[in-house]
């Protein structure tokens, strides 16, 4: 990847609502300075490799220069770890000049002596171990990602399942359970390679059987998000166990970017376990088994969902964490204060409200993270189209002007989200939002003007009309958006009554009924704006289906140009689309785009790899989650060890050679693998080898032993002849 | 007497107590000892309300109960005895969650739930008068039902039913406030337990936001007790020269 690229498109503006400042803040900075002067080291690294061994048989250089290598890779690369390498790997190339050497040497060894005090933090490598605890508001109704796009699914189900594809930030595809594939130039056949490793968590390998079931048989029926795109899709073929072709009716571009599970494509479940069953009632949505890096372990209704380390998972090395417990907080203010206490390792802001946000930012145990915009939700108000104040243009375009959103974006998202654009959010990107599309504007004296010009003067008591808004009542913050927006409308004489109601009802009024005036609501646009966004906005779904069109807009030049926005393979065309349905949508005002939701995250220091999500349905994804305090072996090799220590025990024991010592040595390493103690079970089991009396020295420990003897013999003899000239002379 | 609209969101959010907002602003930046002021209005509209309905309902079936006796006793008191032990937070909740939300259902319901307990008293009290010597002779003149009622019992029976429904004001406030603050409150009107509501989330922005709403509900209903119990005194003559009783008598 183009790492230009990537830092920039990392680069957001954050809205320090403090201060009133707006400072640039980038994730992945420091990240990229790593592997950036990573690279640096390991090129001149590599050249002093080749030469010094190319050009001298010296010792001493070598020496030198396998000093240099440990010092370096084992340091945060800085500019002055970076140069002193390079000094060192130069001092090996001159010649062994006696003098330099000398001084590098002395330098090593203060430089070994010091240090942890000099590199500071360790490079941060994943490390293997630990439980990962985070905080839902309520229990998921399933654990198959595949059958509903409701965020906790997706979360935690994520984990256990895996899709063809994920993409990084930039929608760039990269392989997962497909290891490569190819794409028709007419756009109307898709080929992937499956990985040959997969297996479900029950034993049973992952083949195209699989892949085609899921795709034929549960996505284009129970997956909302997918039923569109894949009727694009006439058939799905498996030539082979690992090969599985997609032919599509006529192209359509967005199909290729939902492939994924963070993206809500699903995820693959085993045909074996599902196939001729109802889905939607089959046992394993509550007990899911899947190829994800995750087994499930146990859901206490209510309480908690518990994962597990898969050790099979098929990309190797990962994951890293033990454990994933999903633990039911109902209270927000109580699941704050239990990441105050640890209890939680991290909160996002599905479950962390605003208002704790700025009191646990300073907290310095946690780590705050935020992208704005980064989930592209956009919470809106629906006007309903039916109503005949609301049918006029102008009405909408004054309740627009009326409403302040900065002073929104400040009062109820505590600054922590930004002023919305128009109907495409901004986390989009220029490939779909058009960056040139005005800002909100603010004007108590335009929404007056309007709104006389439309025929609804003020009356005596000061109020035009009268109109009724209503909410989900246990959506807190749209209450308090209500309550602000009561406020602002009532100075250009608009009266609301507000009308909040609990969830069903809300969509029976809404969208069953029509009966409503005003509806507040965060709308989810992901996956993509084809998918997301249109459905609030083409003719077609004018009807009684909840969060679609429910506010009755149809406008055929709009349903035109998403339908070519979607079937086009130019991309260019395809965003030349997407301006023009933002510019009629700004004009047209059909929906009153407030704010983009934010995206942050607040999780306990000890844990690392915690990135926000590409692509948001609100869904963290915690497969390169890691402890800081865990141990650099994998449970993996510590296994090995274990394993290897007992064949090579068994087989001495079977010569007569019967050391009961080493047996408790390996018992003992059996235990520490049951605690997470990797690293201990290693050398526990490496010891027991050792003290069975059979070959085997932990040769690295002697090794690095010498390395410094060696040196410090040579520097007292270095100097001391120099001395001894300096006497002479 | 506010000195803010309690709906002016103009102010910046969570200014501490001090000499412009004496006791602060809340998360949308709105005076919050205007909004008490509302507050304790709009409670004590929907206490007094309740204790009205409560009142009217509960003398005229305790007084036909307690006066009628025999079966309009018997199936009146039945009816009592029902809705006392109808658990009242409970049924508030399901008709509010039906009807909508209004501090005008709010006071309804309160009052319907409230009207046993002045029924009994003022049933047991009817039964005490009916008996007396001074009804007697009035029926014996040939008085009407009407006039007995009215003009005989009901002044002497109805004190101890007055106090009664003057303990209901405070009770009407403390369940009106429950309500509020388990989010079934009417979000055009400002009523303390609202206020207490939503500062649940900012405990530790602003400490204000709970405190003072908590102290204001706790000073109302203390102030109509005091009253049930000054009216107590008032209308009860035995209490009202209690100082002076024991040596008269």
């Amino acid at each position: 990847m183009n790492e230009e690229e990537y830092y920039e498109y990392n680069c957001e503006k954050d809205y320090n609502h403090l201060n009133n400042t707006s400072e640039n803040v980038c994730f992945q900075r420091p990240r990229l300075r790593q592997s950036d002067a990573s690279y640096n080291l390991f090129n001149s690294i590599m050249t002093g490799n080749i030469t010094v061994f190319a050009t001298t048989t010296n010792a001493v250089s070598i020496v030198v220069y396998k000093c240099a290598i440990n010092m370096c890779t084992r340091t945060i690369p800085t500019t002055r770890t970076i140069n002193l390498c390079r000094m060192l790997v130069d001092c090996c190339l001159s010649k062994l000049k006696t003098k330099l050497c000398a001084i590098f040497l002395t330098i090593i060894i203060i430089v070994a002596l010091n240090f942890s005090h000099v590199s500071g933090q360790p490079v941060s490598n994943p490390m293997y171990g630990g439980t990962f605890v985070v905080a839902l508001d309520g229990d998921p109704d399933t654990l198959n990602p595949s059958i509903t796009t409701s965020t906790y699914p997706q979360q935690i189900g994520g984990l256990m399942f895996s899709n063809l594809l994920s993409y990084d930030a930039n929608f760039k595809p990269h392989p997962d359970l497909a290891q490569s594939w190819d794409v028709a130039s007419d756009g109307l056949t898709y080929t992937f390679h499956l990985v040959h490793n997969a297996t479900f968590h029950d034993g049973y390998p992952l083949t195209s059987a699989d892949v085609k079931f899921t795709y034929t048989q549960v996505l284009p029926k129970y997956m909302s998000t997918m039923v569109k795109p894949l009727s694009y899709v006439s058939s799905v073929d498996a030539p082979d166990n690992y090969t599985v072709v997609f032919h599509l009716s006529k192209p359509y571009t967005p199909l290729f970017l939902l492939l994924s599970t963070p993206n809500e494509g699903g995820g693959i479940l085993p045909a074996h376990l599902y196939s001729g069953t109802n889905v939607l009632t089959n046992p394993n949505n509550y007990a899911p088994i899947g190829t994800g890096p995750f087994k499930f372990a146990e859901w206490q209704k209510g309480q908690y969902v518990k994962v597990v380390r898969n050790n099979n998972y098929f990309k190797a090395g990962q994951p890293y964490l033990d454990q994933v417990i999903f633990k039911v907080i109902p209270d927000p203010t109580t699941r704050a204060l239990a990441l105050q206490n640890g209890d939680v390792n991290f909160l996002w802001f599905y479950t962390l409200p605003s208002s704790e946000v700025s009191r646990l930012r300073a907290n310095p145990n946690l780590v705050y993270k935020s992208l704005v915009p980064a989930a592209p939700d956009e919470v809106m108000m629906f006007p309903n189209e039916r109503n005949r104040i609301l049918n006029n243009t102008d009405v909408r375009h004054a309740l627009n002007y009326a409403i302040n959103k900065t002073e929104l974006v400040q009062k109820v998202t505590f600054g922590l989200a930004k002023e919305a654009r128009g109907p495409i959010p901004s986390a989009y990107g220029p490939a779909a939002f058009d960056p040139n599309l005005p800002a909100p504007e603010y004007s108590v004296s335009k929404a007056n003007q309007l709104l006389d010009k439309a025929g609804y003067p003020r009356q005596s008591n000061g109020t035009r009309f009268s109109l009724e808004l209503t909410w989900i009542v246990t959506l807190g913050e749209m209450g308090r958006a209500a309550e602000l927006i009561k406020s602002q409308l009532a100075l250009v004489g608009v009266n609301l009554k507000l009308a909040p109601r609990d969830r069903a009802t809300l969509i029976d009024t809404v969208f069953n009924r029509w009966n409503y005036d005003l509806f507040i609501h965060s709308m989810g646009t992901d996956p993509l704006p084809d998918v997301g966004v249109a459905r609030l906005y083409v003719s077609s779904n004018i009807g009684h289906n909840a969060f679609n069109n429910g506010a009755a807009y149809s406008n055929s030049t709009i349903d035109a140009l998403w339908a070519d926005a979607a079937t086009t393979t130019d991309s260019a065309k395809r965003t030349q689309s997407l301006y023009r349905i933002q510019e009629i949508l700004i004009q047209d005002m059909p929906m009153i785009w407030l704010w983009e939701v934010n995206d942050y995250s607040i999780y306990t220091g000890d844990f690392g790899g915690v990135d926000p999500p590409t692509t948001s349905n609100g869904a963290y994804y915690f497969q390169e989650v890691y402890w800081t305090k865990g141990s650099n072996v994998s449970p993996q090799s510590a296994m090995q060890a274990i394993v290897d220590a007992q064949s090579k025990l068994t087989a001495l024991a079977k010569q007569g050679n019967n050391s009961t010592a080493a047996w408790t040595l390996l018992q003992q390493a059996q235990a520490a693998y049951k605690s997470g103690d990797y690293a201990s079970a290693q050398r526990l089991a490496a010891q027991a080898v050792q003290s069975s009396g059979s070959q085997g020295s932990p040769w690295g420990l002697t090794a690095g032993l010498a390395v410094i003897v060696i040196a410090a013999i040579v520097g007292v003899v270095l100097l001391r002849r120099k001395r001894a000239q300096a006497r002479k002379d | 007497m506010a000195p803010h609209n309690p709906f002016d969101t103009s102010a910046t959010s969570f200014v501490p107590p001090g000499s412009k907002y004496v006791l602060g602003t809340d998360d949308l930046g709105r005076d919050l000892l205007s909004q008490l002021l509302y507050g304790v209005r709009t409670s004590t509209l929907v206490g007094g309300l309740a204790a009205f309905i409560g009142a009217i309902l509960g003398i005229v079936i305790g007084a036909l109960a307690g006066y009628y006796g025999s079966v309009v006793d018997d199936a009146l008191s039945r009816i009592t005895e029902v809705f006392l032990i109808i658990p009242g937070f409970f049924l508030a909740l399901l008709i509010i969650s039906f009807y909508g939300r209004s501090i005008w259902y709010v006071a309804i319901v309160l009052g319907i739930l409230s009207w046993p307990q002045v029924a009994r008293i003022t049933r047991a009290e009817f039964l005490r008068v009916r008996e007396s010597s001074f009804v007697e002779s009035a029926r014996a003149i040939g008085a009407s039902n009407r006039q007995i009622v009215f003009k005989e019992i009901l002044p002497n029976a109805i004190s101890p039913a007055l106090v009664a429904v003057m303990l209901q004001i405070p009770r009407a406030i403390i369940l009106e406030a429950g309500l509020s603050y388990l989010g079934l409150w009417d979000p055009s009107t400002v009523s303390l337990g609202y206020l207490l509501y939503s500062s649940r989330a900012f405990y530790y922005n602003a400490w204000w936001l709970a405190i003072f709403p908590a102290m204001a509900l706790f000073v109302v209903t203390l102030a109509f007790n005091l009253l049930g119990d000054r009216v107590n005194e008032e209308l009860n003559p035995k209490l009202r020269n209690l100082v002076f009783s024991p040596l008269r008598s």
